[in-house]
């Protein structure tokens, strides 16, 4: 009888891991001998990533490693400290918060109009910067986070109060705080008299409905938006815009200027230049052919998101497009800074009151 | 040279590997997890003053409680991993025909190289909202979005992983144990089950355990499996100790929690094991008087 022993099975166990170690090693290597004509660069998926990718593929000058964002825009920031001062990345795609940590963090090169000259196009107070003015990024789009519900949602949602209504039981994608900075649970708050510097109504108002069994689904990345709406497990969740665009499998309706609780706020995502980067000139380079006239008008068209270009013509976001009462009774703009520095403390909230509950 | 010497020469390689890449980084973690976090900046300062801070917010209800819930789904699901994974292992291991064995051997060998991500996505899809959920959850009269759920297909998530692991530890404890021994007992009179009961089960308890402990760390660490079908409701440790590092940057946190976590791991490991051997040798003292 022939059996199949221990010394068989680590027999076959270290072949196949010295297989694997034999196709791995070189690895490195290929990495230093591609580092000086390729550009290492951080992008968020779908739809940005392909758009992007075309951009990229025209201006034609290096190669790019493209690495996708898993999770939310901080989930970078570990990565980079992890290998400082080598990270292996040299551009990076982000948004307004998280350029606040990198700045804190001293990791980003300054940005002037001769590396990129098309940032003369964008309004200079859209140009995240650090505490002595120096331009730290290179915005690329402006855009929102709002409440949104499908074609599949069994209510109307009229009022942010309407979440807490039982038909929607299970039908609720809540984002964890780690995603947009937790705006999610200050739009709670600011429906019952509190505000991003008051979350406490808000803590109140999350733990009614962790209760009351409305929410489905916790996301923790941006794909678990994507696909729970997409497939119909959920119907109301808290997005942004490229998000928004990025559903496709139903018909989603931002909230935006439905009711004076269900806020939007507004932020800019777009490029940095890593102080640690071998290629600082092709990365500029890129990033600035990204904000060019042409590019913006196609990132708008392709991403959904406004482009901070002034001369790219945009397609219509209504949904985006505030008069001066509106921005008054709908906007927030959010203090980064301060939303950066709780948001340590509010994910530890919503782990010790928020979680159980569900 | 001496044998003293050589063997020293001979540990010296993997005393190194061992220091390099495991006795710093887990010096770095506990150095880390007593450090001060300022919020808002990416791990500890380089200057950061030490604190006992991080581990005393462990000791918190709510946190005392995610350790426990990792546990009931370790314990849990490395017991049901076994019961299903013993006759599997023992119709293998007494299969008549080599062909078949080998083909079933090869079968779970190739189940653990199967991707993880590609388990649990398949099990979502299966069981989501795309898939049989409403099917499923109306027959257990349950909603989809449920708690009770989601548990459920955390815990099917978990023997896709454990049960081809329990079945290839088990198949070398079963192929060990000489079936004379159970042909003896049902000529002495015993039945089927009483021959199993009272000689396979005792004599396979040794792998039993190890297929546990084996089943029941891998549950413990587990990640992506209550990441993807916990649907953010069922959270491990190891998804707190994730969000902490890569969502919060908060690193000393992380550490914290994470340190906690191999100490209790290890006393229950090492507890479990001294509990069965405590059993086993007071057996074999009463089998001796």
């Amino acid at each position: 009888m022939s059996k199949f022993s221990r010394r068989d099975f680590i027999k076959t166990g270290v072949a196949g891991g010295a297989a694997l170690a034999v196709t791995q090693l070189p690895a490195p290597f290929v990495g230093k001998a591609r580092a000086a004509d390729t550009l290492s660069v951080v992008e968020w998926g779908p739809p940005v990533i392909s758009h992007s990718k075309a951009i990229a593929a025209e201006w034609g000058k290096a190669s790019v490693d493209w690495t996708l964002h898993a999770g939310g825009g901080a989930t970078i920031l570990p990565k980079i400290k992890a290998a400082w001062p080598n990270p292996p990345y040299d551009l990076v795609d982000n948004w307004s918060p998280v350029f606040l940590s990198m700045i804190r963090e001293d990791w980003l090169e300054t940005v002037t109009l001769k590396d990129c000259p098309n940032l003369a196009d964008v309004p200079e107070k859209l140009i995240p910067k650090d505490a002595n003015g120096n331009w730290k990024a290179i915005p690329r789009g402006s855009s929102g986070g709002f409440f949104l519900s499908t074609e599949k949602c069994p209510i109307e949602i009229k009022s942010i109060q309407d979440l807490l209504k039982p038909e929607l039981k299970g039908q609720i994608l809540w984002p964890n705080p780690s995603l947009f900075t937790n705006m999610q649970v200050v739009f709670l708050a600011m429906a019952r008299g509190g505000d991003q510097f008051n979350l406490e109504p808000g803590w109140e108002f999350l733990k009614e409905l962790a209760k009351s069994g409305n929410i489905g689904r916790v996301s923790a990345t941006t794909a678990d938006i994507i696909t729970s709406l997409d497939t119909g497990e959920t119907t109301v969740t808290f997005a942004d815009q490229g998000l928004y665009s990025a559903i496709k499998g139903v018909k989603a309706f931002p909230l935006t200027k439905t009711n004076k609780d269900l806020k939007t706020f507004m932020y800019v995502s777009g490029w940095v230049v890593l102080k640690s980067s071998k290629n600082k000139k092709l990365a500029f380079d890129l990033a600035n052919y990204m904000i060019s006239k042409d590019a913006s008008e196609r990132y708008s068209k392709e991403v959904g998101e406004v482009p901070v270009n002034k001369k790219a013509e945009t397609k219509s976001l209504d949904h985006l497009r505030f008069s001066p009462e509106e921005v008054e009774e709908f906007v927030v703009v959010p203090d980064f800074d301060h939303l950066g520095k709780e948001l340590d403390s509010w994910n530890k909230r919503w782990e010790q009151e928020i979680v159980p509950l569900l | 040279m001496s044998t003293t010497k050589r063997t020293v020469l001979l540990l010296l390689p993997g005393f190194a590997l061992f220091l390099a890449f495991l006795a710093l980084p887990l010096a770095n973690v506990v150095d880390e997890s007593f450090r001060f976090f300022e919020p808002g900046r990416i791990g500890s300062a380089k200057d950061a003053p030490y604190t006992l801070l991080n581990y005393a917010e462990i000791l918190e209800p709510a946190y005392l409680r995610y350790f426990a819930e990792t546990f009931r789904f370790g314990v849990l699901s490395s017991l049901i991993a076994i019961v299903v994974s013993f006759p599997i292992a023992y119709s293998v291991a007494r299969q008549r025909s080599p062909w078949l064995r080998k083909l079933a051997i090869g079968f779970f060998v190739g189940m653990m190289f199967l991707s993880t991500l590609v388990r649990v996505y398949a099990l979502q899809l299966t069981f989501g909202s795309t898939g049989y959920a409403h099917f499923l959850a109306g027959v257990l009269n349950v909603s989809p979005n449920s708690r009770f759920y989601t548990e459920l297909i955390v815990v099917f998530g978990l023997l896709h992983y454990l049960i081809p692991i329990s079945v290839i530890t088990l198949l070398g404890t079963i192929q060990n144990l000489n079936p004379r021994l159970i042909e003896a007992s049902q000529v002495l009179g015993a039945s089927r089950l009483r021959s199993h009961l009272s000689i396979t089960l005792p004599l396979c308890v040794p792998g039993l355990l190890s297929a546990f402990l084996i089943c029941f760390t891998l549950c413990l660490s587990a990640f992506v499996i209550p990441m993807v079908l916990g649907k953010g409701k069922v959270l491990f440790v190891s998804n707190l100790i994730y969000a902490r590092f890569s969502e919060i940057a908060d690193y000393p946190s992380g550490s914290a929690v994470a340190i906690t976590m191999l100490i209790i791991a290890l006393i229950a490991i090492y507890g479990i094991t001294w509990l069965v051997a405590k059993g086993f040798s007071n057996q074999d003292r009463g089998r001796s008087s």
